[in-house]
């Protein structure tokens, strides 16, 4: 009876993380709808959509420790997918004529249309990630890379499908601040959820130490391809909820910038650990917005202050090098955030510890109760190769 | 037999092009586990070299009029110093760090680079014609063959066998191999980390400006992007080569080339302007196919 | 007193937050041959690379010649004179065995001594000769074995590490192994650090004998004194082999 009721209390308490991360999330947006400053709603409505994204990305990266170069074209799978299916319902055989005769006569409603493009995504990332996850680590992330240029290649040049590099226009808004955060705490729940299951953590010891995972019965291919697919969904969802939020898309957005930010928002946040994409979108959306505004010029008493057109990306591209020189785990030290936040770090003793020995003695300890906080015992082999 | 020699010769120049880029690529690959993001702007650099500053869409051109040695000598220079630059200040800290993290730290720093390049220059592409005299079209047997795809082949063939020669006889080259097989044991035996990993920078960065010139030659324009696509080949040309293997870097560029021409060749009209999709396509089927590449090295296993 | 050769003052050596080496000292005098023994993850040879420089002790000092060397790069150790044949002897499988040879020798001046040096080598070792152009892979183990040595000895190494020479060998050529080893002194004066596994082997070759256990020495001595093993034994295990002990520790 006792027991009972202590595990579920317990499961709960054991991973506060996304609840956490949610709350954060809420009571941004809830500031924002409070303060009914329009540009302020869109920063938002555009970081919720990051999280979206670079939680996505961080299924994939941060679970198995391969880079993805290639997100942003399975963002603009989304994107366009979106605009198939719901845009300019009058003009769109003018715009895409190239679509199928069933498409152009119908219009899907925005909340449908998004999650079908994500699925849609999500069945290109399949195609896809069967054929490169057998290559090594270092080869897939290469292959990723070329997934990014083919895709701009083949979007940017088949005009009937996609008008091209012009831009598309007429998609009708659907994401607004609620649906962006729900989309957002769906996404950290969906990925909280997959690196406490089985499937997380078997890919999660592929990232530490491959042989030793694939000696132990873990088939690496296979668990890459599910992570893959899974951060592939929430890439195309994110690029269906930008369609409906600016309306607009082009093929040069979802290319080598795009890239570069979301890669810089998780490798700052932290490239392992959730709290770390979080935290990494609400950081650096934070830096660019305040380096933008740097940019058109700050008054003080009489004078303007500004720095040049450019300082943003340079900022952005010197803020992630110096991390990674200085402070390898990011911002979050690569540790999810728990509550309380004395369990931030994992020390043997303390009351997190006695929790855990009165919950050893009550019931078995399930495998999910090995993550949540605790650090990775480093590798003890080095590397032979390099100095 | 006509057609034929125009098609060896298209390819040829072509997979020149990409062979010399796969071993910049390759040679940095080698001693550092370093896939170097930034490689495609040390190309577009090496172009970049040749003007001045300024907004217009009529490039000044400065070292671009200067004789053409000279005018090699100071753009492998620029890029050099850059390279170099890039190895101090960013890649030597990292040197004990995964492979994962120094691809996304090149990845930074070549986006570095390409704003730098953007906030000198403006994002616009600007026309730049060096030595127009390679594009006239020179006779052979029947065919009329441009100057700049004989001079392509010319050049990598050369530069193929000074690295070779480089690599094998002289003093530099033989630490550069042992350390790309097991660097720590190199330096036991009092190899210098930094002058072989310095090396290797300054050849790959020579490589890049060279790749640069040839490319200009070719399309004419510079724009900031030049070097991506072009770098992104280079990648794949030492994955389905092997990676850690310069053979098998130079095999890959070849490879791609006379896939690349092949499809030029046989794709409808309609569809051409997807051929790179293709090529990749193709590449994709090859690891398929044979994951570790094309050249087994006997150290290939442990590399990647 | 005569300084000697090498100086390691309790050292501690981490690899993350698990400790290797845990206070280890010793002292290799010049012209000696010193064994390290103990069981496998003893810390042996964790202790060799921090002395070569590869790896780097969290406390403790190691001076070559009077030199402090802690923080110096390996390569810095090597120019030093202290030159390392590690364990599976790591001969570069794509240099040919004359490439293998040569790559200590970029940093000696002298180039007339390599030369010489290398002639010698060469007399010393006919199979190497034979080879000289052939890629170092296809060696026989024995043959790659001789290229390591060969190979260290051309750094003008005053201070060789040698670690676990024996892996892989079958017992004929360990033997050969260990002649040529002892004739690095003889012959040439060289002084040697080795790593061994077998107590009996150490205690034939060695003027005095480590044993290194968990970390830690747990013995050290002259190898006619250990020569019956039972002291030997006792430290390398844990526990006594002759049963007259009943102390049996984790």
């Amino acid at each position: 009876m006792m027991d009972q009721a202590l595990s579920r209390r317990s499961f709960l308490w054991l991973h506060t993380t996304p609840i956490v991360l949610s709350l954060l999330l809420v009571i941004i947006v809830l500031i924002v709808a409070i303060a009914q400053n329009s540009s302020l709603d869109r920063t938002i409505i555009d970081l919720l959509i990051r999280v979206v994204f670079v939680v996505g990305l961080y299924i994939f990266i941060g679970n198995s420790g391969v880079v993805s170069f290639g997100h942003t074209a399975f963002m603009m799978i989304g994107a366009y997918a979106t605009a198939w299916q719901d845009c300019c319902s009058m003009v769109k055989s003018f715009f895409m004529p190239a679509l199928p005769k069933l498409m152009l006569e119908t219009t899907v409603p925005p909340p449908i249309a998004t999650v079908t493009s994500g699925l849609f995504a999500a069945m290109v990332g399949l195609l896809v990630g069967a054929a490169i996850m057998r290559l090594s680590g270092i080869g897939a992330s290469i292959a990723t890379f070329a997934v990014l240029v083919v895709v701009d290649v083949v979007y940017s040049n088949w005009e009937s499908l996609t008008s091209g590099t012009s831009t598309m226009t007429g998609i009708p808004a659907f994401t607004d601040h609620w649906v962006a955060l729900v989309a957002a705490v769906a996404a950290i729940f969906v990925a909280y959820l997959y690196q406490i299951s089985r499937f997380g953590l078997m890919l999660r010891t592929s990232r530490e130490d491959e042989v030793a995972a694939k000696a132990s019965g873990v088939n690496v291919v296979l668990q890459r391809l599910i992570a893959f697919v899974l951060s592939a969904f929430f890439a195309g969802l994110a690029g269906g909820l930008y369609a409906h939020f600016l309306g607009t898309i082009t093929v040069a957005a979802f290319y080598l910038d795009l890239t570069f930010i979301t890669l810089a928002m998780l490798v700052i946040g932290g490239m392992n650990s959730l709290s770390g994409a979080v935290i990494g979108v609400i950081s650096i959306s934070a830096l660019i917005e305040v380096l933008r505004q740097l940019e058109r010029g700050v008054d003080i008493g009489l004078t303007t202050i500004a720095v040049p057109g450019g300082t943003q990306e340079i900022g952005l591209g010197v803020a992630m090098v110096l991390i990674l020189i200085f402070r390898q785990r990011g911002i979050t030290g690569n540790q999810e955030i728990t509550w309380p936040f004395s369990r931030l770090m994992y020390k043997p003793g303390g009351a997190d510890a006695a929790f855990r020995a009165r919950l050893a003695g009550s019931r078995r300890s399930s495998p999910s109760s090995a993550i949540g906080g605790r650090r990775h015992v480093s590798s003890v082999t080095k590397q032979r190769g390099v100095p | 037999m006509n057609s034929a020699l125009q098609f060896l010769i298209d390819a040829l120049s072509v997979g020149s092009l990409y062979a010399l880029a796969a071993l910049g690529v390759g040679l940095v690959f080698g001693v550092l586990r370093l896939v170097n993001f930034a490689y495609g702007d040390f190309i577009t650099m090496g172009s970049y070299a040749l003007i001045v500053p300024s907004a217009s869409i009529t490039a000044i051109v400065f070292i671009g009029n200067w004789p053409w040695p000279l005018l090699i000598i100071a753009s492998a220079a620029i890029v050099v110093i850059v390279a170099l630059v890039c190895e101090y200040l960013v890649f030597r800290p990292l040197r004990q760090a995964p492979p994962p993290v120094l691809m996304i730290a090149s990845f930074g720093v070549g986006y570095i680079i390409q704003n730098a390049i953007i906030i000198i220059y403006t994002a616009r592409p600007k026309a730049v014609g060096i030595w127009p005299g390679l594009t006239e079209a020179v006779a052979i047997g029947d065919l009329r063959v441009p100057g700049l795809q004989l001079v392509t082949i010319v050049v990598a063939l050369g530069l193929l066998v000074l690295l070779v020669l480089f690599l094998k006889k002289s003093p530099f080259g033989v630490q550069m191999r042992a350390a790309a097989e097991d660097f720590q044991m190199a330096r036991m035996l009092g190899v210098r980390a930094n002058t072989v990993i310095g090396t290797a920078f300054i050849i790959s960065a020579f490589l890049a400006a060279i790749v640069s010139l040839l490319l200009l030659c070719q399309v004419g324009v510079i724009s900031f992007h030049m070097g991506t696509q072009l770098m992104l080949i280079a990648f794949i040309a030492t994955v389905i080569g092997g990676m850690g293997s310069l053979v098998g870097a130079v095999v890959g560029g070849y490879a791609i080339g006379i896939v690349g021409t092949l499809l030029q060749v046989l794709l409808p009209e309609n569809v051409r302007t997807f051929r790179d999709a293709f090529v990749f396509a193709a590449v994709i089927i090859i690891l398929l196919a044979r994951p570790q590449g094309l050249v087994i090295t006997r150290a290939a296993r442990e590399r990647v | 007193m005569i300084e000697p050769m090498l100086q390691v003052e309790d050292i501690f050596v981490h690899y993350g937050r698990l400790a290797a080496v845990r206070g280890v000292s010793l002292t290799v005098g010049r012209e000696e041959i010193i064994c390290l023994v103990g069981p496998n993850g003893a810390g042996k040879s964790t202790t060799l690379l921090t002395i070569a420089g590869v790896l780097t002790p969290t406390q403790g000092t190691v001076t070559f010649n009077g030199l402090p060397t802690v923080g110096l790069s390996p390569e810095a150790v090597a120019r030093l004179g202290v030159s390392m044949v590690p364990e599976g002897r790591r001969v570069f499988s794509s240099l040919t065995v004359e490439e293998n040879l040569r790559l200590g020798t970029y940093g000696r001046s002298d180039k007339r001594a390599v030369e010489r040096d290398l002639t010698r080598i060469y007399d010393e070792f006919p199979i190497l000769a034979e080879r000289r152009s052939t890629r170092a892979a296809k060696l026989s183990g024995g043959e790659q074995q001789q290229l390591a040595i060969s190979r260290a000895l051309l750094t003008g190494a005053k201070l060789l590490l040698v670690d676990e020479p024996s892996l892989g060998l079958a017992p004929i050529l360990v033997e050969r192994v260990y002649d040529i080893l002892r004739d690095l002194r003889k012959k040439r004066g060289v002084t040697l650090l080795i790593v061994e596994e077998s107590t009996e082997r150490a205690v034939d070759v060695a003027d005095r004998v480590y044993v290194l256990r968990r970390g830690l020495i747990e013995l050290q001595g002259n190898s006619e004194e250990l020569a019956d093993g039972e002291r030997l034994h006792e430290a390398y295990f844990g526990f006594s082999t002759t049963g007259t002990s009943q102390k049996v520790q984790q």
